[in-house]
C-alpha cells in the first residue's frame, strides 16, 4: 500500500495520485475522465463505473493506502441543481470507496488549508496552485490545451499531500 | 467454450485464470506457497484457477507484487475481469 489519492468532486474537480516517494503517478480530470456529455450543449452527467474502474486500477496497480477527499456542503445562496450535483458526484466517490474497501479521510476544505497553505503566502485558489508548483514540480496543472492552470488539480493534489503529510510519509 | 486459443489441457488462454496459474507456475510456486505469501487458503488460489472466483481488489494487489506483473499485464487482467472472462 503506497499511495495516498486526493480527490476534489464536483464536476470541476480531478483525482490525482501520489506515491509515498513524492512523486504523481496519476491525474484524472473529472470533467474528461468521470463525466459523459448528455444530450446537446454543455450538460455532463456523473460516470459511476469510470470512477470505480479507476480505483480499482489504481489499488491495483499501486496499493491505495489512504483516499482524501474534500468535504461538500450545501452553501447559502447556492442554487438547486448545482447542489444536487455536487452532492451527487460526492456521493458516488463516497460509494464507489467504501464498497472497494479503501481507507478514507473526509476534509474539510478549511482544515486541509489551514495545514497544507499555511505559509504560503496570496489568496484564493492561487495558493494551492502555487505550493504545487513549488512542491510537485513534475504535476502538470495544464493538461491538453489548457493554458490556465486547473485549480481542481492543484485541490486533489493538495488534499493527497494532506494525506501524505497525517500519515507520517512525508514532511 | 468461447472461441479463445485454447492452452494446457485445453485451458483458454485469455482468460484470469490462465494467467495466473500460468505466472504462478513460471515463478516456481505451489498453490500452497503462493496462497502463504498472499496470507490466504489455498483453496481460493485453486478457485482462482479453476475460474470458480475471482480476488477482491486488495488481494489483488497482493497477487500483482508477488507474481510481479507489469502494468500493462495489471490493465489487462482488471479488464478480463470486467469482461467477466474469469
Amino acid at each position: 500500500m503506497k499511495l495516498v489519492v486526493g480527490i476534489d468532486p464536483g464536476k470541476d474537480g480531478a483525482l490525482v495520485a501520489i506515491h509515498f516517494d513524492g512523486t504523481v503517478r496519476s491525474v484524472e480530470l473529472t470533467k474528461e475522465k468521470f463525466t459523459v456529455p448528455i444530450g446537446k450543449g454543455s450538460r455532463r452527467e456523473y460516470d459511476a463505473a469510470a470512477m470505480g474502474n479507476c480505483l480499482v486500477e489504481l489499488h491495483a496497480l499501486y496499493g491505495v493506502q489512504l483516499v482524501v477527499i474534500e468535504k461538500q456542503q450545501a452553501m447559502p445562496g447556492q442554487g438547486g441543481t448545482s447542489m444536487f450535483s455536487i452532492g451527487m458526484g460526492y456521493g458516488l466517490w463516497l460509494g464507489a470507496i467504501a464498497t472497494l474497501g479503501i481507507p478514507m479521510q473526509i476534509v474539510h476544505p478549511r482544515t486541509w488549508q489551514k495545514r497544507i497553505l499555511r505559509d504560503v503566502p496570496g489568496t484564493g485558489k492561487g495558493r494551492a496552485i502555487l505550493l504545487c508548483k513549488q512542491r510537485l514540480p513534475e504535476l502538470n496543472l495544464t493538461p491538453g490545451r489548457k493554458r490556465k492552470p486547473h485549480d481542481g488539480i492543484a485541490d486533489a493534489a493538495c488534499l493527497s499531500m494532506y494525506g501524505l503529510i497525517s500519515g507520517g510519509h512525508w514532511g | 467454450m468461447p472461441a479463445y486459443k485454447t492452452g494446457v489441457r485445453g485451458r483458454p488462454k485469455k482468460t484470469f485464470a490462465y494467467m495466473i496459474k500460468s505466472r504462478r507456475v513460471t515463478r516456481g510456486y505451489s498453490q500452497r506457497q503462493l496462497a502463504a505469501l498472499l496470507g490466504i487458503d489455498h483453496t481460493y488460489v485453486s478457485h482462482w484457477e479453476n475460474g470458480r472466483r475471482c480476488p477482491n481488489v486488495g488481494i489483488l494487489h497482493d497477487l500483482v507484487e508477488v507474481l510481479e506483473y507489469n502494468d500493462k499485464e495489471v490493465r489487462w487482467l482488471l479488464r478480463t475481469l470486467a469482461e467477466g472472462k474469469v
